[in-house]
């Protein structure tokens, strides 16, 4: 695609994420349009009185059985990283992370698949810490479930999706129109409000309302600054982390 | 004239036999060869995707302890389904065949039957509502009891069983019945006239001769009660981890046909094994 019919990249990308994206291969297309930073953890407001700010608190008993992460392999085991203080993107101590894993394991109630299950899980009040991603956040919270947001200390998972169009598409003027409208403030303002991912486009984020979710927890540079972006993992390091999480649950 | 009678009758053997047999063929052998096929590719022939034949998906298995500790699981699991679904079950077909009668026996029937009418996904979701801490069994509870209980069953290996249970139970009422149904009524008044308790009719005559039934049910349920995922996935929470479940892993989250395929054909194998070796004992109780 042609990037002259975007919103030049100094505008268009929010300053950490430009960051971030020079340390991706040029030409991913995973990259290309980046959108979305996400993920970390959440709680239901009514188990806390004040919000946590470390990861530790999904390893505190106060909370055993009533904690949940996604059931994914690599998600898994990249928190465990963020929770004993290494790069997720480079993992140099994977016993570290088994035994963190495993000390985890008690704690969880379910696994949770989808932001269908989640919502239902923290309605019920099975849960009161559990990961999250940051779009899936806003809308459960513009739905009125009693949960806050937070971005550990230690830091929190982030990636970044991206819309790309295929060379050899025959519409391309309508895919650039759609992608333009997709990133244009005044539709992502409408869309924030029903809960939206943060955005890319740095016009886009900066004319959301003060108090709108991506606005309100993710403009904060120092929150973003603990966010690690996935890289490209290589099948040899997915297989691993997959018979890991495999084993940790067959264990149960 | 007797070769034209008897190429008449083969004709209408095939006739009746081919429609059946033909869709068996398209619906389940030609999708388990594919299957079959997949098991031994190095990765999934997708686009560029650059594969071989191989027997490492299978080699799998028996490189860590993982997978046959889970197959291990599921089995102890189906062997427990089909135990309650039998204790649940037989006296239900029991008094259905042989106590009940007219439309009594018709209305409860129905109620056997009800779980085959909705969908699996919707009778599981829907012992979730009644399950959870908070959920109808608690609040029901709590609203008759005069003291407090908390009863909060999901997402534990009970709430596995009690869903499976209610999935598979028809099975074994439906089979049991037939085989109940059948005995005499004349052998059962025999032995008591010759002075036979209640347990020496069951014993020496019911279950012996209900026996087939009851064993088919049993196969019926004990089966795809060790490949299920849905029921553990949804209601056993962190110990809903099976070999039903890892399989579905490859398959949805993964994309990892080949091993799934792989691992669904070990369990194949095991199933088979395992009646294979408790035929000779089936067929001595029923002798």
């Amino acid at each position: 695609m042609s990037p002259r019919r975007f919103p030049r990249p100094s505008k268009a990308l929010h300053p950490h994420r430009q960051q971030n994206r020079s340390q991706q291969p040029a030409n991913d297309p995973t990259y290309n349009a980046p959108k979305r930073p996400i993920n970390i953890h959440k709680e239901n407001t009514q188990a806390f009185e004040e919000a946590p700010t470390s990861i530790e608190v999904f390893w505190d008993s106060a909370h055993a059985g009533k904690v949940s992460i996604r059931d994914d392999a690599l998600e898994a085991v990249q928190f465990a990283a963020i929770a004993t203080d290494q790069d997720i993107n480079d993992i140099a101590d994977m016993d570290a992370v088994k035994s963190k894993l495993t000390a985890l394991m008690p704690q969880i109630k379910t696994y949770w698949g989808s932001e269908n299950d989640w919502n239902q899980f923290m309605a019920a009040g099975d849960l009161e810490v559990a990961t999250i991603w940051s779009g899936s956040a806003s809308r459960s919270m513009s739905a009125g479930l009693p949960v806050e947001f937070v971005v550990p200390s230690e830091g929190a998972i982030g990636w970044l999706d991206g819309l790309s169009i295929p060379v050899s598409s025959t519409k391309q003027d309508a895919a650039h129109a759609f992608i333009n409208w997709i990133i244009d403030p005044a539709f992502y303002v409408k869309w924030a409000a029903d809960g939206a991912p943060a955005s890319a486009n740095a016009k886009a984020a900066a004319a959301l309302p003060d108090d709108a979710f991506n606005k309100r927890i993710l403009s904060d540079p120092e929150v973003v600054a603990r966010v690690q972006f996935q890289r490209p993992v290589s099948d040899e390091n997915r297989e691993a982390y997959l018979a890991l999480w495999q084993e940790l649950k067959a264990a149960q | 004239m007797s070769t034209t009678l008897a190429n008449q009758q083969r004709s209408k053997i095939i006739s009746l036999l081919s429609p059946a047999y033909l869709w068996l063929t398209v619906a389940i052998f030609l999708p388990l060869s594919a299957m079959l096929y997949f098991s031994f590719l190095s990765d999934v022939p997708f686009g560029q995707t650059e594969w071989h034949l191989t027997t490492e998906n299978y080699q799998a298995f028996f490189q860590t302890t993982t997978y046959a500790k889970l197959l291990w699981k599921s089995i102890k699991l189906g062997l427990i389904v089909t135990g309650f679904a039998v204790l649940v079950g037989f006296p239900c077909a029991y008094v259905l065949a042989k106590v009940i009668q007219g439309r009594a026996r018709e209305a409860l029937f129905l109620l056997v039957i009800l779980p085959f009418w909705s969908n699996s996904l919707v009778r599981i979701f829907s012992w979730a509502i009644v399950l959870r801490g908070n959920g109808v069994l608690e609040i029901g509870l709590n609203a008759i009891l005069p003291f407090e209980v908390d009863v909060n069953l999901m997402f534990s290996t009970p709430a596995i069983v009690i869903g499976l249970v209610h999935s598979y139970l028809p099975y074994v009422i439906l089979t049991s019945y037939l085989a109940l149904q059948a005995i005499d009524d004349n052998l059962i008044d025999a032995a008591r006239s010759m002075g036979a308790g209640k347990h020496t009719i069951l014993w020496r005559i019911i279950l012996p001769l209900s026996l087939p039934g009851l064993l088919a049910g049993a196969v019926l349920i004990f089966v795809p009660v060790v490949g299920s995922f849905m029921e553990p996935r949804i209601l056993g929470g962190r110990v809903g981890t099976y070999f039903g479940t890892v399989i579905e892993d490859q398959f949805v989250a993964v994309f990892n046909w080949p091993l799934g395929a792989a691992l669904s054909f070990i369990l194949l194998a095991v199933v088979l094994v395992i009646l294979a070796l408790s035929s000779p004992i089936l067929r001595r109780a029923q002798t």
